[in-house]
């Protein structure tokens, strides 16, 4: 009941245009006086605090400075002049260009909203710019950020391995080869739907034709670029740099390649800065909301309650992993996603266990359970970010994202299939 | 008579100088967390390829940093119409209900606020009070971190309140005062 | 249902108001932890539950937490456990001694070797730390011990010298202290934050318990466990005290002799974690070494310093009350050296042969 009311509240809230963040926290406060004996404000100020005030999250401020500098200076538009010789034969064009900076960039980075927010930053302009088909720049962008979990490094992965106590190499192992085949998936739709709506010509590619003179110059457009992404990715997997560390110098390799093309000055850091605390700010006041809630939930027991619902209903496997996708579908829509696995495993592992499925499966499966939840409205951190990002509201931005979504969950269906996809590659290593 | 609505008139201003003032000042302790997160983590890679260790408080400072990187912005973005809405309802009422609507909105917004803002102001008294301090080895007294987060979530309430009070005399949103 | 709460909420009818004194309302109490749901901690709380209920006739029922869900992670439990976030929680003593200094004292490095060692201090200690407690506003129930601390490597290490400018992960202020004595680097971090740093090469070892050593699966990225014993970390579990005074007389008296009847079994259950977890990490390939004598000895001188920083640390009150228990706890002690001025410290003269 509590959960049905509180659900109800948090809609009408969200529906008469309440800002997201405030909704939740006036929902959690509701709902922890209503039903609860602890004071609900200094739980609260606990949470908001100890949410906040945690060096794990670091990469996502930085990750988003990252991107409003190299959105600020020439990266971007010299990136997108260097791939347009190489994608004119591939059906979609550049559109592919979301999906394949998302997976790189998650390559470096273990957050969605943070590869979201700084592969969008830097493609989406441009690819609005040079006539692409809205939505689906929008939801390949929305969708592809959500890679950022399944590609190692992952905080969900790293979360659910402490929890499950599976090994997260393992783990990471066990991401590999279902992240890569969702990164295709999205790249299959884009070569289809992008086909239909062909993207007009642009004098800016066209100058930059297919002969082997202008590709040699391409690929030295690339070069600052590549160099950027191996220095972020080479200080983390050299052991250099912890993941906060690999994005200090992802800021700094921003600045220095804004310094050689001429685009630093103190004007163009000061906008560089604005743009990233207004999104750090936009993305504080949501995750405050969501963690605050989150426990909200933890604290009258209802993930865990639904959970062992359906513990006690003895369903067959593939009925069983179903009603987990419902559970997590609908579970992801409000909360935040690494709440509900952390509220949820004890009772679900077991279960999953005993239905034959393998833990290493099991997280890959959660895994992208947490990415779709990335991607529902109302709370869905990645739509947020892109709406932030485009102004584009953000009904618009769900709905773009939708056939993403439709994909994870196909996805989800080829794994119950063949769960070797996961569970293959770190047998054999 | 135009003597009360002038006073009245002036401190409407005034107000909103000072919100609007409160928001620079938020924009820019926020900007000085993120050059100092910057900052803070290449002297810790420099300092630890040099001398071989750490600077040692690099990780409880980076968390610190970031929660001001989180909340100091808060009130600026509300200038700035960065914090996300649905506007379902209020993209199809009429003008006058769908200003009355938003002004009830940010007062609620700004009540909100104001509870996580005392909230959090009674959490940082107590760890002054009792002089708590950080479980790390540079013992930082944890009231000095919290009181810049709690005014960062403070200044939420006030550009809410500020952002009420500007619809309400027919002003824009979001702009100058 | 979902309510919990007797009183307040629409439509809460007769009996709303004086929830704690009348018998015959039930109350419910939230109980955070930060451990796996799979760690005994957490086991050993939920028979406490189990037992609290019975024994006040499922008056007082207790929802365990595990796994951090409501927040609580570690450090600032004792302020949110005082600040009413929950009403009960389960906090290590080492992480809370930003705000009550006195519940590190039993971990100061190489004051505690066994469990007998650790019921000796812990008699001389819990009035002082219950008085502690209680001027914030909590309540002591029970302590339970962890296993056996080890530091764990990626190499073989005979002695000290193998050991330098290695970045070792510590978990407190005296775990640091003691590392960098030492001579390795020390890199403090909660437990959850120590595979990810492995697994990024932030850190080359490690210092933690058997337990935690296999609920992380540490055979990943470590192969060698030195057991050194260097400090002994007990949690305590407690009680919101504003909660406590709600209950009835006879419900606090259930309450207090089931923590009493349980504790010993708690205890035993520690050292029984502790053979158990360290037969998982050696099937798991981990090479199991005693540290040389040569090699105590120079990490036990290495303590004394830090032992007399902790002491001056403190604000005068709890100082002296500290100084008088470490006192006495090391004249009981075989072998221990009393605590003199600086420079003037006797080398312990521990026989190794007790070691677990
Ligand atoms: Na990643
Ligand atoms: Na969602």
């Amino acid at each position: 009941m509590a959960g049905l009311w509180g659900l109800l509240a948090l809609f009408a809230l969200l529906a008469a245009g309440l800002w997201v963040g405030l909704a939740l926290i006036a929902t959690g406060l509701g709902a922890l006086a209503l039903f609860k004996s602890v004071p609900p404000v200094t739980v609260l100020a606990f949470n908001i605090w100890t949410g906040l005030a945690d060096a794990g999250l670091a990469p996502l401020p930085l990750f988003i400075l990252m991107g409003e500098l190299l959105f600020r200076g020439r990266v971007a538009e010299r990136l997108f002049y260097a791939l347009g010789p190489f994608t004119t034969w591939v059906p979609g064009r550049l559109l592919h260009v979301n999906v394949l900076s998302c997976a790189l960039f998650a390559a470096a980075c273990g957050s969605s909203a943070a590869t979201t927010a700084t592969v969008g930053r830097i493609t989406v302009r441009e690819l609005l710019d040079r006539g692409y088909d809205r939505r689906l720049v929008l939801g390949s962008l929305c969708g592809a950020g959500t890679l950022g979990f399944l590609i190692p490094p992952s905080i969900v992965l790293i979360l659910y391995g402490v929890l499950a106590e599976v090994s997260i190499v393992d783990l990471f192992l066990a991401g590999m080869v279902p992240g890569a085949l969702l990164a295709l998936a999205f790249m299959a739709y884009l070569a289809v739907a992008g086909r239909r709506a062909p993207p007009p010509t642009t004098d800016r590619d066209a100058g930059h034709g297919p002969g082997g003179l202008t590709r040699g110059r391409a690929l030295l457009d690339l070069l600052p670029v590549a160099a950027l992404i191996a220095a972020v990715l080479g200080s983390l997997y050299a052991g250099l740099a912890t993941p906060s560390e690999s994005a200090v110098i992802g800021v700094a390799g921003a600045a220095v390649l804004a310094a050689l093309d001429g685009s630093l000055s103190r004007a163009m850091l000061a906008e560089a800065l604005r743009g990233a605390v207004r999104t750090v700010a936009m993305l504080g006041l949501i995750l405050a909301g969501a963690f605050f809630l989150s426990r909200v939930a933890a604290y009258l027991g209802l993930p865990q309650a639904a959970a062992a619902t359906l513990a006690g209903l003895d369903l067959p496997p593939t009925v069983l992993i179903a009603a987990l996708v419902v559970l997590f579908i609908g579970l992801g829509m409000v909360l935040d996603g690494l709440s509900v696995i952390v509220m949820t495993l004890p009772f679900t592992a077991p279960l999953v266990a005993a239905a034959g499925f393998d833990a290493l499966w099991f997280g890959v499966f959660l895994v992208i359970m947490v990415e779709m939840a990335q991607i529902t409205p109302p709370v869905g951190f990645n739509l947020y970010v892109v709406q932030s990002l485009t102004g584009e509201p953000l009904s618009r931005v769900a709905w773009a994202s939708l056939p993403f979504f439709a994909i994870m969950a196909a996805m989800i269906v080829v794994l119950v299939l063949v769960p070797a996809l996961a569970t293959a590659l770190p047998a054999a290593l | 008579m135009t003597g009360p609505m002038t006073t009245g008139a002036t401190m409407t201003a005034a107000f909103l100088r000072l919100v609007a003032g409160a928001e620079r000042l938020g924009l820019w302790g926020a900007s000085l967390s993120l050059v100092t997160l910057v900052a803070l983590g290449l002297t810790e890679i420099g300092w630890r390829a040099i001398s071989g260790g750490g600077l040692g408080f690099a990780v409880e400072y980076t968390g610190y940093l970031t929660g001001l990187a989180f909340t100091l912005g808060l009130g600026w973005a509300v200038g700035q119409g960065g914090h996300i809405r649905l506007p379902f309802l209020l993209a199809r009422l009429p003008e006058p209900a769908a200003r009355r609507l938003d002004i009830a909105l940010s007062l609620m917004g700004a009540g909100i606020a104001v509870a996580a803002a005392l909230g959090l102001v009674a959490w940082t008294w107590t760890s002054a009070v009792e002089g708590a301090r950080s479980y790390f080895a540079s013992r930082t007294l944890l009231a000095i971190p919290q009181a810049p987060f709690s005014l960062g979530v403070a200044g939420l309430a006030l550009s809410l309140a500020g952002r009420a009070v500007r619809l309400a005399t027919g002003r824009t949103a979001t702009g100058r005062p | 249902g979902c309510r919990d709460r007797p009183a307040g909420g629409p439509g809460s009818g007769p009996g709303s108001g004086d929830e704690g004194r009348s018998e015959s309302a039930a109350v419910r109490w939230d109980l955070s932890l930060p451990w796996s749901p799979q760690s005994y901690h957490v086991a050993n709380a939920e028979r406490f539950a189990r037992r609290v209920e019975q024994a006040t006739q499922g008056r007082v029922r207790i929802a365990v937490h595990p796994g951090g869900v409501l927040g609580l992670k570690g450090p600032e439990t004792l302020r949110a456990l005082s600040q009413g976030v929950v009403q009960m929680a389960e906090m290590p003593g080492v992480q809370q001694i930003g705000t009550a200094p006195l519940l590190g004292l039993d971990s100061l490095p190489f004051l505690v070797e066994t469990q007998d060692d650790l019921r000796r201090l812990d008699r001389l200690l819990r009035p002082a730390l219950a008085r502690t407690l209680d001027a914030h506003g909590v309540k002591l129930l029970y302590r339970v011990p962890w296993p056996n601390q080890n530091l764990f490597f990626d190499r073989p290490v005979a002695d000290l010298e193998d050991l330098a400018g290695l970045r070792m992960r510590t978990y407190d202020r005296l775990s640091t202290a003691l590392v960098r004595q030492l001579g390795l680097i020390p890199v403090q971090m909660p437990l959850g934050d120590v595979v990810p740093a492995l697994a990024a090469g932030a850190i080359d070892a490690t210092m933690t318990s058997t337990s935690s050593a296999a609920a992380q699966r540490l055979w990943a990225f470590q192969n060698q466990v030195l057991r050194t014993n260097h400090t002994w970390l007990t949690n305590t579990m407690a009680v919101d005290r504003d909660a406590w005074e709600r209950l009835s007389a006879t419900q606090r008296a259930a309450i207090e002799a089931a923590a009493a009847d349980l504790e010993a079994d708690f205890w035993a259950e520690a050292r029984a974690d502790d053979a158990r977890q360290l037969a998982r990490l050696v099937a798991a390939g981990m090479t199991v070494a005693e540290p040389a004598p040569a090699f105590r000895a120079t990490m036990r001188t290495a303590a004394r310093p830090i032992w007399r920083t902790y002491l001056a640390e403190m604000p005068p009150a709890p100082r002296a009350e500290a100084r008088a228990i470490l006192d006495r706890y090391l004249a009981a002690t075989p072998g221990l050296a009393p605590l003199g001025a600086p420079g003037s410290d006797r080398a312990d003269r521990r026989s190794d042969a007790g070691q677990p």
